[in-house]
Parts: C-alpha cells; sequence; structure tokens
C-alpha cells in the first residue's frame, strides 16, 4: 500500500540532501519507486558512523542556507551508544511529529496539555547554540518545571522530589531510572505522592518490568512507556493494552536480523523517520533491539505494529567516594560539551569506573582529530563540573573503535566495575 | 446541519484555538495547521477537543495519529464525514 508520507520524504531527501541523491544514483535507485515500506528495502541501511564522517552531506541543502536556516533546532543523540551526534530538525517538523503524542496523551490517559508537567533534561539548544544547564527552570507560563539530569545523586533527586511535591504536576515525564530512584525515596521516607499527579510517562532508558510495577505501585497512577530517539522523536506510545504500538506517521519502523526484515523475532531496530526533513534517517540504525508484530488482535484496537524493545538503553550509575551514587548522565554531559569545544571530535566513547575516583575514557576520535588527543583529553578535564568528580584520577585511551560487549553484544557508554 | 453551516463553525473553532489572524482565503484544502496557521501540538489538542465537543463526534485513535488533522481539508473532510455531510 502507498505511503504518500513515505514517497514525500524519499523524493525530498534525494533533490536535497547531498548523501542521499549521490547514493540513488551511484545504486540505480529511483526515487520514485519507494513508495510503501517494502520498497524500503531496495537502499541501504544506514550506521551513525557513517553520518558522523560527512555530517553536512546528511543535512538538506535548503538547511544550510537562509531563510530555512532560521528554522533549524538541534537535538543530539543521548549518548546512550557513546556514539555523538547532531540532529537537525525544522522546528515546524518537530512540532508536527509531536502533535500525535500529544493527541494520545490527551486520548488516553486525560492529559492537558495546558496541565502542569515535570521532566529531566540533559543539554539544551536555543537554535544552534547550547544553553548553559541551569539546576531547575519553570517554563510556559508557570506550567513546566524542569531538572537538570546531570551530576544527580540520590540526594539531588530527593530534593527535586521535594520541589515536586510543592510544584505539585499532574504528570511527569521521566528516565525509569529516576522515576525507579523517586520511588524509593518516597517508601523509605514515607513521602507523599503529589495530590494532583495522573499520569507518569517514561522515556530515553529500557523499562524494567520490576521497575515499572514499583513505579506505578508507589505512585498511584497510569504509567505509559515511551519509545523514540531525537533523530526521529517518538516512534512507538504504550497503550492501556500494555502494548507499544508504532505512531505510524511519524516513523516507519523495521526490524532486520543478518540485514533481512523480520516479524515476530528478535533483531536490530531501524527506523525511517517520515517529518524530520531538516536532516532526514532512513533506514537508520537505533542501536536497539526489539521485535515487530504485525498480525495481532490488539484488545486497544490500534492496528498499528506492536514493538516490544528488548534491550537498549540503561544507564549504570557511579559510584562516589563518600558512597553515593550519581547518574552517569554527567559523563555524557561531559563529552557533549568536549565536542560542543572540539568542533565534534570524538565520534564514541565509552568510560569504566575501575575503581573509586578512578576511570577509563576510552574515545574514538575523527582521523582528523588523531593529532589532537592532548587537547581533547585536556578540554575534557576541563568540562568537569562536579565536585565530587573532579579530583578523579581519569585515564585516556584512544582507540580505533569500541566494540559491543563479546558476551551479551550490548553497548555501554558507562560501565561501573565496581558493582 | 447545513454545509455552510458545518465550514463556518469548523473555521470559527479554528480560529479560536489559534492567535494568527485567517482570513476565509486563508482556508485553503491544502492549508497546513502548523505551518501556515501556527498551531503547535498543544494548541492542536485544545481544538480537537473543542471541534468533538461542538460537533458532538469523536475522532479515533487512527485518525488522531495519521495526517487527517494535519491540513484543513482533511480536517474538514473527516469532520463532515463523522456529521454525515458530503462536502
Amino acid at each position: 500500500m502507498k505511503n504518500q508520507n513515505l514517497s514525500d520524504l524519499i523524493e525530498y531527501a534525494y533533490k536535497h540532501v547531498k548523501y542521499y541523491h549521490e547514493l540513488f544514483d551511484n545504486m540505480g535507485i529511483d526515487a520514485s519507486s519507494i513508495q510503501s515500506a517494502e520498497d524500503l528495502i531496495k537502499i541501504p541501511i544506514l550506521k551513525k558512523d557513517t553520518i558522523q564522517e560527512k555530517m553536512t552531506d546528511f543535512i538538506s541543502d535548503e538547511y544550510q542556507k537562509f531563510p530555512k536556516n532560521e528554522n533549524i533546532e538541534i537535538k543530539r543523540t543521548s549518548g546512550s551508544t557513546g556514539k555523538y551526534l547532531k540532529i537537525y530538525w525544522d522546528y515546524k517538523d518537530d512540532i508536527k511529529s509531536l502533535m500525535p503524542l500529544w493527541t494520545l496523551r490527551s486520548r488516553l490517559y486525560g492529559i492537558d496539555p495546558k496541565m502542569k508537567w515535570c521532566s529531566f533534561y540533559s543539554t539544551r539548544y536555543e537554535g544552534n547554540k547550547i544553553k548553559p544547564l541551569l539546576p531547575k527552570e519553570i517554563n510556559l507560563n508557570g506550567r513546566h518545571m524542569g531538572f537538570s539530569k546531570i551530576g544527580l545523586t540520590y540526594k539531588k533527586i530527593e530534593d527535586s522530589y521535594r520541589d515536586i511535591l510543592e510544584f505539585n504536576p499532574d504528570w511527569m515525564l521521566l528516565q525509569p531510572s529516576i522515576a525507579y530512584l523517586m520511588s524509593q525515596i518516597i517508601k523509605e521516607q514515607n513521602l507523599p505522592v503529589p495530590s494532583n499527579l495522573k499520569y507518569i510517562e517514561m522515556s530515553g532508558e529500557y523499562l524494567f518490568d520490576n521497575y515499572k510495577k514499583q513505579i506505578e505501585e508507589t505512585f498511584g497512577v497510569c504509567t505509559a512507556n515511551q519509545y523514540g530517539c531525537n533523530e526521529a522523536n517518538e516512534m512507538a506510545y504504550e497503550f492501556k493494552c500494555r502494548n507499544m504500538h508504532v505512531i505510524e506517521n511519524n516513523v516507519i519502523i523495521e526490524v532486520l536480523k543478518d540485514g533481512k526484515p523480520v516479524i515476530n523475532e528478535e533483531g536490530d531496530i531501524y527506523v525511517t523517520s517520515l517529518k524530520n526533513f531538516a536532516m532526514p534517517f532512513i533506514r537508520y540504525q537505533t542501536g536497539d533491539r526489539g521485535i515487530l508484530i504485525n498480525d495481532h488482535n490488539c484488545s486497544c484496537k490500534n492496528n498499528a505494529p506492536i514493538l516490544k524493545v528488548n534491550s537498549g538503553r540503561s544507564s549504570d550509575f557511579i559510584k562516589l567516594e563518600n558512597g553515593e551514587k550519581m547518574n552517569s548522565y554527567v559523563l555524557a554531559n561531559i563529552v557533549e560539551y568536549t565536542n560542543e569545544n572540539m568542533s565534534s571530535a570524538i565520534k564514541q566513547f565509552q568510560i569504566t569506573q575501575t575503581d573509586i575516583n578512578k576511570f577509563n575514557v576510552n574515545l574514538v576520535v575523527k582521523s582528523s582529530y588523531s593529532g589532537w588527543k592532548k587537547a581533547i583529553s585536556e578540554c575534557f578535564l576541563n568540562n568537569i563540573q562536579e565536585e565530587e568528580l573532579k579530583d578523579a584520577e581519569w585515564n585516556f585511551i584512544f582507540s580505533d573503535e569500541i566494540c559491543p560487549d563479546v558476551k551479551t553484544g550490548k553497548f555501554k557508554y558507562f560501565i561501573n566495575e565496581l558493582i | 446541519m447545513e454545509r455552510n453551516d458545518f465550514e463556518v463553525d469548523l473555521k470559527k473553532i479554528i480560529r479560536e484555538n489559534t492567535y494568527v489572524s485567517i482570513n476565509d482565503e486563508d482556508f485553503k484544502d491544502n492549508t497546513d495547521l502548523i505551518v501556515d496557521l501556527g498551531f503547535d501540538s498543544l494548541s492542536i489538542v485544545k481544538l480537537i477537543a473543542d471541534i468533538e465537543k461542538y460537533f458532538k463526534i469523536e475522532f479515533e485513535i487512527n485518525e488522531l495519529v495519521s495526517e487527517v488533522i494535519a491540513s484543513y481539508g482533511n480536517l474538514k473532510k473527516c469532520v463532515s464525514n463523522k456529521i454525515n455531510k458530503e462536502v
């Protein structure tokens, strides 16, 4: 069945994006022949490495000049795979891609956009400039309270929760690890739950079943899991049936095993964004694994495919000298700022805590920056803001590549050998 | 509900939900609610709620995540089908 959104995106990518134009010409692919999801197999898969090497080739020529470049907003990968990437969106396409999620929140969980809500954020951009991080801020005429998730310790989450109690939101958007820690704090200290709270949405990390259970029991509200990435925004959302359904007007999702699409079998998740025209992602490897179920008779009556994400992003905690734990997002943030200073020199990173106050920093840098190792290391150290980490010993290792764990096949940007 | 009333009412509800000043000639079938009429994800949700309430209809989940509410033409067609009017 013809997918007009897909046709439009492919035609646009061929016309305006150098990488796709050259790819299609070199491979003899007729852009107009890509009419449906089944036709996508004609196009090679895309990995982050390819984009990292030739970033500007992936940005639409329209968005590299006035007036469209005024519409650009920048996001970045969460760093969960250790592979850093800046992502460009037209802010209007970004809004369009968020629309389905808001309508689903409203219809399924009664969330009105004018309600008060809280969330945790990492680095943010204003247009194409990185914003200074504040530990807490209030936005949207007092409707939103945001907290920085950088440098989060158990104590800081506890302090944030007390602010949340006072703010009394109607709903929260949280990473599972933060929601889980909050539920631990509530139980241990016998704290109340915000009286207006009616819903928690979780995103950004793998959601363990036991986490979800404890979060729902502790807070006494509905929760929904949401799967997405900054490259494509929201890809799948949990309906009341407890299944995550693909958001079909935003993305086409494929699960590939040995390069071939599979259904009802685990494989690697690839996404084609139907909304990102500034920087189109077509058959892009997300780094996650899952199962796609097409033929189902879901009780929610939504015919869209069900996506089960089997693994993906998780965040371990850094163990501090005082016995506390700090969320490892702080490390992704240090790399982010280093890349801002060093023109995105770092392609991939993996940091291992080998002892209290001892870390190995394994970096893969762009070939053109191979002579800049000392400068990159110093820049990294200068970007450590957390007092608890400033006096630690940081050993820098520069590699050609960093491979997934040989036993599990998974990649984590932070490994804690103390746990 | 007469055809003319229906469109008049739909345009009125759309106007009430955006800060952009909209003339009648701006309501073309390919008018994009977000790009041309200044809607964002927040105001779109309110618009849907107001349309449902006024016309006593309900959008299906599949309609909410499809392109039906992306353009004025699609929205008009969907609403008219639901109130059993030919457009």
